[in-house]
């Protein structure tokens, strides 16, 4: 072997490699369940800050981040870590509180009365375009995310179980609503606290 | 020599299978030299529909007003402006009002078209603008096009006349001011304390702000709400340095656990420079110790709390 054949299969292979990185993350979506056509995965060991504002006991916060954890994580083959209450650089940044309270964090973007919850993600980009048959889906990978859970706005428990799974989805590339009212990642106030295949599948198919 | 060649490509092959292998896998994870920061904050906020009287009472301002497109901050909030054209309830001080909501407005509204909008007035010591929130920008927004335009008018009219008093809009009493005027700014300030500044409690990325956790260390008007003394305090980015001790002239705080606001933009200072402002001088002679008594529960201890309400209450 000569030098230029050498030097033309170190171009060759380079070439081929980056070529291989930017298609090999464009997929086949088998699964939709939002109404946007948007969606989002982080890594799949998030570390997660949580702040339990309102520290009464009748607001399940804590016990809702738990449930939320544990069933995303095995939808998801993710390992959200244990919540931590001093690591302030965690990708999943979790807080509960009153309206006020959180009002006052300036971290969230105008919430009204008839809010139970949010989450922003502070800092993304797009990473890729998949296809749900012929249309065109925009991934986009999450390096931060702020999610707040509001305690004072008359949700009962497992209202209050219910909108924190439901930001944790959202914190986790979950764009968008579903239609179907049985879902958690369905937008209106409900008691269902159990993720149901159909929006299991939805983001897990990202982060096979 | 030949020998040498045949030993050398091998080695070559598996140093560029290294390297593509390690190419492959830095560009998959796409890790970027600096966080990206996103161009434009899209909040997904979850609630319930509010009914027309709770719009009703939510709001500060109720006006029929043009949509006239959308401005992004440096920070990726968006900015709705409106040309209010008949206004309802409230008064406004311009021409063209700036309403924030995280929801895709701009997918709901169309340019040159009148919406009745129903809005919350922002105040904050923390921003240069002055914004209203957007109340329910997830419903569909009406115009005189629609059929409900005019009895949503009559309706929100009849609750207004309902109870004239309670919708009557003074404008609240702001618990901040502008001013750079000491004796002002000491009006504003419901509380002062000196305090340790102890760790950074969260980052905003949309405002120049960052919360802090601190410790009271002296009280010179008012106590804490919180009587142990830890205290969130919103400040400016680049303000505080954590570990140091400050003289903080902060807002009203008005439940049990607030997050503290500065009740203007030069409520912070170092206690050589507040030994410098005859005011603070004098109240910083008459301060009192004051001892913080820190309140870090494991989780442990806040599951069993939530447990214990739980099986005390049960589930309503
Ligand atoms: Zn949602």
């Amino acid at each position: 072997m000569k030098k230029k054949s050498i030097v033309r299969f170190l171009i060759v292979s380079i070439a081929a490699t980056l070529a291989l990185s930017s298609t090999v993350s464009a997929k086949n979506l088998s699964y939709w369940s939002s109404n946007c056509y948007d969606i989002g995965y982080m890594n799949k060991s998030p570390s997660l800050y949580y702040k339990k504002m309102d520290s009464s006991s009748s607001f399940p916060f804590l016990t809702a981040i738990q449930q939320g954890r544990s069933q995303w994580n095995s939808a998801l083959s993710t390992s959200i870590s244990n919540p931590s209450a001093t690591n302030t650089s965690a990708i999943m940044q979790f807080y509960g509180g009153t309206k006020q309270q959180i009002k006052s964090l300036g971290c969230f973007v105008y919430v009204d009365d008839g809010g139970a919850g949010a989450t922003i993600y502070t800092s993304e980009n797009e990473s890729a375009i998949h296809y749900y048959g012929n249309q065109r889906i925009i991934e986009h990978k999450i390096w931060g995310s702020k999610s707040a859970v509001l305690s004072d706005v008359g949700l009962s428990y497992n209202n209050c179980i219910k909108t924190t799974m439901h930001e944790m989805g959202h914190a986790l590339g979950w764009y968008g609503h579903a239609s179907n009212s049985s879902f958690v990642m369905y937008q209106g106030r409900s008691s269902v606290t159990t993720l149901k295949s159909g929006e299991k599948n939805h983001l897990s198919q990202i982060y096979r | 020599m030949k020998n040498k060649i045949n030993l050398k490509i091998p080695v070559i092959i598996i140093a560029v299978l290294c390297c593509m292998t390690a190419i492959f896998f830095l560009y998959e994870k796409n890790v970027p030299q600096k966080l990206p920061q996103p161009k434009r904050i899209v909040q997904h906020t979850d609630g319930r529909e509010l009914s027309l009287e709770e719009m009703v009472d939510n709001a500060t301002h109720i006006t029929d007003a043009e949509y006239i497109g959308y401005e992004v901050d440096e920070y990726g909030v968006a900015r709705f402006k409106f040309k209010p054209v008949n206004t309802i309830m409230g008064t406004f001080d311009s021409d063209i009002i700036y309403a924030v909501t995280g929801e895709k407005l701009e997918e709901k509204c169309t340019e040159g078209k009148v919406y009745m909008i129903f809005l919350e007035q922002i105040d904050s010591v923390y921003s240069d603008v002055q914004q209203y929130g957007f109340i329910q920008p997830q419903k569909k927004q009406l115009t005189a096009e629609d059929d409900g335009w005019q009895k949503q008018h009559d309706d929100v009219k009849a609750i207004l006349e309902s109870n004239p008093q309670l919708y009557q809009n003074d404008g609240e009493e702001k618990t901040f001011t502008l001013s750079n005027d000491m004796d002002e700014i000491l009006n504003c300030s419901a509380h002062i304390f000196k305090v340790r500044v102890d760790n950074v409690f969260t980052e905003s990325t949309i405002a120049p702000t960052t919360v802090y956790e601190c410790s009271v260390t002296a009280t010179l008007k008012s106590k804490p709400v919180n009587d142990n003394g830890n205290l969130l305090i919103n400040m400016f980015n680049d303000t505080v340095e954590v570990g140091k001790e400050y003289i903080v002239l902060l807002s009203d705080a008005q439940e049990s656990a607030p997050v503290y606001t500065l009740s203007s933009r030069n409520s912070v200072y170092t206690p050589e420079e507040a030994e410098q402002i005859p005011q603070l001088k004098e109240l910083l002679s008459n301060a009192e110790e004051y001892t913080t008594v820190p309140d870090n529960k494991t989780n442990e201890e806040i599951l069993a709390e939530e447990q214990a309400y739980i099986e005390e209450h049960g589930i309503e």
